[in-house]
């Protein structure tokens, strides 16, 4: 089967998935204007000299499967830079190259990672904190978390305008975290322009074990190199990210490497509970992400007119999934027991479908949702918010929420690497490579990870290691009400908290919630310097 | 017409040109052949911390090369059980030279581990 066929036939199998476009090549130059940083301005500390310069990589990366670099370097661009932030200024050092993460046991080069690391210029590096930023897929590279979220710069997506103005600004980031931590934004293998080392082939590394192992060697790798061993130690990791984040959290824990604290944003802690990752599986989870997207829309009866009245709404949404909803579907999809009729008119008020909608699917699923909550337009999945009318360009990816910010990200990131922090490779930067279709799902006996008892071993191991879950109200996608039943499984742990934000998967997209999403995690680093 | 739609499109049929093959990116996403839901209902509370003690014991298990129930520090460390490197003299109440799995419980019951 060809390629193109094989990707019709996920088309045609899965057609409320779509394409995220692999967006790079050489027809994306499209003359984004990014003025270098600046680098006037006297820095706030007494800052030793960082010497300055580019690094043009020698290697081409490959994101095939059977791809094996022969010629790994831990070469690296060094660039200066400076960020106004609450009055005063933040002079930081950008770093952006690879390191090779070696076995822990046989001594082995295994694989050769990309980075980008921003670190304030005259902090102790042995006191400062240190986080590990990576997006998920499995395939994807670190591009949304490193231009979108908390690191120095960000793209402005004016989320959730499905039409924004592209190319996106790149703009100082009044809400990085770059004052409490040092950040390091680190690209899987096979992704970004990371690769695996011969005799290791990328697809060596394909798998929810290897994954995890293969960050912790290359975490290890960082930590020696730049003497941060007795650093604070965060992983801040994004959908599947949440996955790797929790593997590698008892990984790093039982390897003697403390954290202290990880951050789970837009979680999948279980896929075996989480319906749209499975086939006819219940989608109770997802019913109060349902329910926030209909008042969004202005569907529900009533509309929640503000936040409390919003919060207020989503408590008596989880109860009644809870208490009601979910067990007449599990009767529903396993004994064939008929639904309640009584149930109709609140599965209705509650999200803005018609009974009928119910009467017809009593099992409803997100791409029913999408595309049946408002007729004739196509819901987002990462964010309900965005919307396309059916059949228009940015409906045709499936998600657009999704299309709307590919391209422009893609694009932006090329520019940023090559020309702000002075690093450039033979090769392009993968945005996604084919990794989720040759993954190896199977974790700890099961066909599909359920992560919780990893959480939970490395919770065993340390106890003060603090947790953060970082969810939006309208991601469809990793739904806020099914992470909050899976951490609930851990039970009363104190270390672990839980955030829901306006906003969708990439709730850092979000204007309004960015600055609070901040606060919280200012407040969690915080705590994570006193636990210890 | 949005902005970015030319260029989305041209760089689509772009990239069909060039291998015929756009790649995908669906996160969280499980190919229709690995989708093999779990039987077993998700574990909580003592069944959970149950499972947590197995998975220590399992790494323990592996650790110990000599099968003797016990580890040495230099089983640990070809293990890379640094954890059990870190604390071994703490644990090693007897002064024995080695840890039982049994110690390691212990001791970090006593940290504060629910198992």
């Amino acid at each position: 089967m060809s390629c193109s066929e094989a990707l019709m036939m996920l088309i045609d199998q899965e057609s409320q998935w779509f394409l995220w476009l692999r967006a790079f090549g050489s027809a994306l130059l499209l003359c984004l204007a990014l003025a270098c940083s600046s680098r006037s301005g006297a820095p706030a500390v007494d800052v030793p000299a960082v010497p300055q310069a580019t690094f043009q990589d020698p290697n081409s990366y490959a994101a095939h499967g059977s791809a094996a670099l022969t010629t790994p370097n831990e070469g690296s661009a060094v660039s200066r830079h400076s960020i106004s932030l609450n009055g005063g200024t933040l002079a930081y050092t950008a770093t952006a190259g690879h390191l090779t993460a070696v076995h822990p046991q046989n001594g082995s080069a295994e694989a050769s990672f990309f980075y980008v690391a921003y670190t304030l210029d005259g902090a102790v590096p042995a006191t400062r904190p240190v986080t590990f930023f990576y997006n998920g897929g499995p395939g994807s590279a670190s591009v949304w978390l490193h231009l979108g979220s908390f690191g120095p710069k960000r793209l402005v997506t004016g989320t959730p305008d499905p039409n924004p103005p592209t190319p996106f600004p790149l703009v100082d980031n009044q809400e990085t975290l770059l004052g409490a931590t040092d950040l390091v934004f680190v690209d899987a293998v096979s992704t970004g322009h990371s690769q695996a080392i011969a005799p290791y082939t990328n697809s060596s590394f394909w798998g929810v074990d290897a994954d995890a192992a293969i960050f912790r060697d290359f975490i290890t790798r960082y930590v020696a190199l730049n003497h941060r061993q007795t650093s604070q130690k965060f992983l801040f990791g994004e959908s599947y990210g949440t996955t790797r984040t929790a593997v590698l959290a008892h990984m790093m824990e039982s390897a003697g490497m403390r954290l202290s604290g990880i951050v789970l944003l837009s979680s999948v802690l279980n896929y075996n509970a989480n319906a749209d990752m499975l086939d006819a599986s219940g989608y109770g989870g997802f019913f109060p992400s349902y329910a926030s997207s209909g008042a969004y829309w202005n569907l529900t009866r009533p509309v929640p007119a503000d936040d409390a009245a919003l919060g207020a709404f989503l408590q008596s949404v989880r109860t009644f999934t809870a208490t009601r909803y979910a067990p007449a579907l599990d009767a529903f999809l396993n004994h064939g027991a008929a639904p309640d009729a009584t149930l109709f008119p609140q599965l209705s008020s509650n999200t803005g479908l018609p009974e009928s909608s119910w009467n017809a699917n009593f099992n409803l699923d997100a791409w029913t949702f999408r595309t049946t909550l408002r007729p004739g337009v196509l819901l987002g999945r990462y964010d309900a918010r965005v919307s396309a009318p059916v059949g228009s360009p940015l409906a045709q990816g499936g998600d657009p929420s999704s299309s709307v910010i590919t391209v422009p990200f893609a694009s932006a990131l090329s520019q940023y690497l090559r020309v702000t922090l002075g690093y450039s490779a033979g090769s392009s930067y993968t945005i996604s490579s084919n990794a989720i279709q040759g993954w190896n799902f199977h974790h700890d006996g099961l066909d599909l990870p359920d992560v919780i008892p990893d959480l939970g071993t490395a919770l065993a191991l340390n106890p003060s290691l603090q947790v953060l879950s970082l969810n939006g109200y309208h991601d469809l996608a990793t739904p806020f009400y099914q992470t909050e039943l899976d951490l609930a499984r851990l039970s009363l742990q104190p270390t672990v908290e839980i955030a829901v934000y306006h906003g969708g998967h990439m709730i850092y997209l979000n204007d309004a919630s960015r600055p609070r999403i901040t606060a919280d995690l200012l407040s969690f680093y915080q705590r994570a310097a006193t636990a210890r | 017409m949005p902005k970015m739609l030319p260029v989305v499109l041209l760089f689509t049929s772009l990239l069909k040109a060039q291998d015929g093959c756009p790649k995908v990116l669906l996160d969280p996403y499980v190919p229709p052949a690995s989708r093999k839901a779990s039987k077993r209902p998700p574990t909580a509370g003592k069944a959970l911390q149950a499972q947590v003690e197995q998975k220590l014991k399992a790494a323990f298990d592996a650790a110990d090369a000599t099968g003797q129930g016990s580890l040495s520090l230099e089983e640990a460390r070809k293990a890379n059980l640094g954890f059990v490197l870190q604390h071994f003299e703490t644990m090693d109440t007897r002064k024995a030279g080695r840890v039982t799995f049994d110690d390691l419980k212990c001791y970090l019951r006593t940290r504060g581990a629910r198992i």
